[in-house]
């Protein structure tokens, strides 16, 4: 295994435009999510970290990829901010939070946190991105303003991609002041867990996520009762939701249960933005 | 494939009754009402009316076998001229797709057709103690299909999202004719954000016939103040050092004295008319009235150091309304200070906000032209509007010119050319300025993944795309 730790984007360009096919890793907290990815070369986000700009009056960061997410939100504590991530004291904490890795990570996956009702998500916090594309060209969505609807929102395509169609190597995030009180808890828990992986992670229609909790994960599982979001350890695949959705870890390629409808759109997208299938191959297989 | 007008109508009476299509000058008509602009004659187009995604798919279906553009159009309330035939051929209206189809409060959802009004959405939701959180300016008209294309916003998204925050799913028509339907019940689906990409694609993606739309719980406390500034810059002073504070109101709205002057004329409410600017602040809470009592406090003291020389607090919903008077009045009253306005839509980095609005009314200024300021500042986002009569030529130079000016300084503070009203044709060129030619390929290589043809609204949002369009439209000349 050769792994490749690229400075700047345009050293990431560099080595994506020699057409080898790699498996971008950061810290590879939610290494299990998904299929396995077949490449021998690893592109290492671990050089390009740091916070290149953060505007305090503004509420707006941005940050190189690689950032630990931990090493941003020391830097927004000392004015009083933060990204709205749960703490994960436990590894409980750390399945309901998303596996908090990287800045890079936490977008490229999109998972649901615990806060999800309250903060909205991950997806609501990217304003913007610099994305090296697979043939190397370096282009950017969005802005730093906090509103935009100029062309197309290109960054949704790279949001829960799972760096599928592109290296995000720069992200403009917003951030929030640290609130006096966190709100109050939706969980709602069964079984005694202590939230080791292999898992499944679902979301159900509000009005049916305890019931599909009940019957799918009768032993151990923790709800989200506001946004139906449920996650469980299971070592079998089970059945999503109906109208919902399921994703699990360490099942290989049996990973995603998703609605089996405009494949041929996501299709066009791979083949559009990763026509040599370069990008972290095979990571969402039995997907698309 | 140019076609005749009447070529094109009797097709469409192959597909639809006869009172589903409009035609000759009615049509012509009604274009130029509702965008307030002037299409060339060679543009005006038969326009259908659709009562189901079947006949929407069937049109659609009959213009590619055919290769004759197609336009959809809600309202046409839209600022950009999204919803111009560009090209010609037909523009499919979803204004008789106005029902909505099921309200789902226990997973806070509703289901509606795309001509449905939006204020109807909100309207279906309040018996359930929810609403619909966009709340565009024209919401009275503004139809959902329309704030889904344009990704609309409103006072309020300021806390609450804009519209892809609100979207859970869609029916649409694509740009082949077939029926897709994406999302669901459900938020953050695995696999791509196809949802998130076609919420502000302005048309040129499908035809979208039915949305799924996540609706808010209604805050159970609502405290909204009218802060009254000696100038403008004391006023925008206060927004940043508001938002600087940490607290992120419902909704922060500006306006500068020649809008109040215009109210005031046109309304008498009683505003105070030595203020130089107002602002509309307002902070709600879902859970404990503290916590808003407790946001409005900071936000009336910043308002006091920064020299606030009136502040109006609403005691009582009736209140309320009367606070927010000037504001959804503001742009209406406009109307009586000039015969015609241009309103551009640029958003800042907030903090920027008191030297981009010193550096409008002196850009408008030094070209002898008038500005009234009403917007959005929470968000950063401004609506210089400039006015000056159309019919000097002169004069019109210069309000482009002005226009230009303010819209280049955006892009250099990293903001955007449109917060809200969209690229359209309005704004082709200015994306090319914002964005790189190897940023905008790669919103081209979104664009052919879901529609491959260019049949599909064309001749908007992406400059490649405008080649083969004759856009006059330089300047919108609205309202």
């Amino acid at each position: 295994m050769r792994i490749e730790s690229p400075r700047s984007a345009s050293e990431a360009s560099e080595l994506l435009k020699h057409g080898e096919p790699l498996r971008i890793v950061g810290m590879d907290t939610k290494r299990d999510f998904g299929s396995p990815v077949e490449s021998s070369t690893v592109l290492s986000m671990q050089n390009m970290t740091g916070i290149v700009e953060h505007s305090p009056q503004d509420l707006v960061a941005v940050v190189r990829a690689g950032t630990p997410l931990a090493d941003l939100q020391a830097e927004l504590d000392e004015h009083n901010q933060w990204l709205p991530i749960p703490p994960t004291k436990s590894p409980l904490d750390a399945v309901t939070a998303g596996f908090p890795g990287t800045v890079g990570g936490l977008v490229s996956a999109n998972l649901p946190t615990r806060w999800d009702s309250w903060t909205r998500g991950v997806r609501y916090w990217v304003l913007g991105l610099t994305i090296v594309r697979a043939n190397g060209e370096i282009a950017k969505c969005g802005s730093k303003a906090v509103k935009n609807v100029a062309g197309y929102d290109a960054q949704k395509a790279f949001i829960g991609a799972w760096g599928t169609l592109g290296l995000i190597t720069e992200v403009v995030l917003r951030v929030y002041a640290k609130p006096s009180s966190t709100p109050e808890s939706n969980l709602i828990m069964a079984g005694d867990w202590d939230g080791v992986p292999p898992l499944a992670i679902a979301r159900a229609p509000i009005a049916d996520a305890l019931t599909y909790a009940q019957s799918t994960f009768p032993d151990r599982h923790v709800i989200d009762i506001v946004t139906g979001t449920i996650w469980a350890p299971t070592r079998t695949k089970v059945d999503a939701p109906e109208g919902g959705w399921a994703m699990f870890a360490g099942l290989g390629d049996k990973n995603w249960l998703p609605a089996k409808a405009n494949l041929d759109w996501m299709s066009n997208l791979k083949r559009n933005l990763d026509p040599q299938n370069l990008l972290n191959p095979g990571k969402l297989d039995g997907l698309l | 494939m140019i076609r005749s007008d009447e070529w094109l109508a009797q097709g469409l009476a192959s597909l639809l009754t006869e009172t589903q299509i409009m035609r000759g000058e009615a049509g012509q008509m009604r274009f130029t009402i509702a965008m307030r602009t002037t299409p060339s004659k060679r543009n005006w187009t038969p326009s259908s009316f659709h009562c189901s995604t079947e006949e929407v798919a069937e049109v659609v279906k009959w213009c590619v076998k055919n290769e004759i553009p197609f336009t959809p159009r809600g309202a046409g309330t839209g600022l950009s001229g999204g919803a111009l035939p560009a090209l010609g051929g037909v523009v499919v209206s979803l204004t008789r797709m106005r029902r909505i189809l099921q309200i789902d409060p226990e997973n806070r959802a509703l289901l509606a057709e795309a001509g449905c009004p939006n204020i109807a959405l909100t309207k279906a939701a309040t018996p359930f103690g929810l609403h619909f959180a966009p709340d565009p300016s024209s919401q009275t008209v503004c139809t959902l299909g329309g704030n889904v294309n344009e990704n609309s916003g409103g006072p309020h998204t300021l806390k609450y999202g804009v519209t892809t925050d609100h979207i859970l799913g869609l029916t649409m028509v694509d740009a082949a004719g077939e029926i897709r339907r994406l999302g669901g019940l459900t938020s953050s689906q695995p696999g791509y954000d196809l949802l998130g990409l076609i919420v502000g694609s302005e048309g040129t993606l499908g035809i979208i016939t039915e949305a799924w739309v996540r609706l808010t719980p209604n805050p159970i406390a609502i405290r909204t103040v009218l802060a009254a500034f000696p100038n403008p810059r004391l006023a925008t002073e206060t927004v940043s050092e508001i938002i600087a504070s940490g607290i992120v109101p419902a909704a922060m709205e500006f306006m500068d004295g020649t809008i109040l002057e215009a109210v005031e004329a046109a309304f008498h409410v009683g505003l105070p008319l030595d203020a130089g600017a107002l602002l509309l602040v307002e902070c709600d809470s879902l859970h404990n009235a503290g916590q808003a009592d407790n946001e409005i406090e900071t936000v009336v003291r910043i308002c006091r150091s920064n020299k606030a020389i009136e502040i109006r607090t609403a005691k009582t919903e009736d209140e309320r309304a009367k606070l927010w008077l000037a504001r959804k009045k503001g742009i209406g009253a406009i109307g009586r200070l000039s015969p015609s306005m241009v309103t551009h839509d640029g958003v800042i980095p907030r903090s920027k906000l008191p030297e981009v609005l010193d550096f409008v009314y002196r850009t408008v200024s030094n070209e002898g032209l008038r500005v009234a300021n009403i917007f959005h500042a929470g968000d950063g986002n401004l609506h210089p509007i400039i006015l000056f009569d159309d019919r000097d030529s002169r004069q019109v130079a210069k309000v482009v010119e002005a226009g230009e000016k303010i819209m280049r300084l955006c892009i250099e503070l990293g903001g955007s050319v449109t917060g809200e009203h969209g690229i359209g044709v309005e704004k082709i060129d200015l994306l090319g300025e914002m964005f790189s030619e190897a940023d905008l390929r790669l919103q081209e290589d979104i664009r052919r993944s879901i529609n491959p043809g260019d049949l599909c609204n064309p001749g908007k949002v992406l400059p490649t795309q405008k080649s083969c369009v004759e856009v006059k439209l330089r300047r919108r000349v609205a309202t």
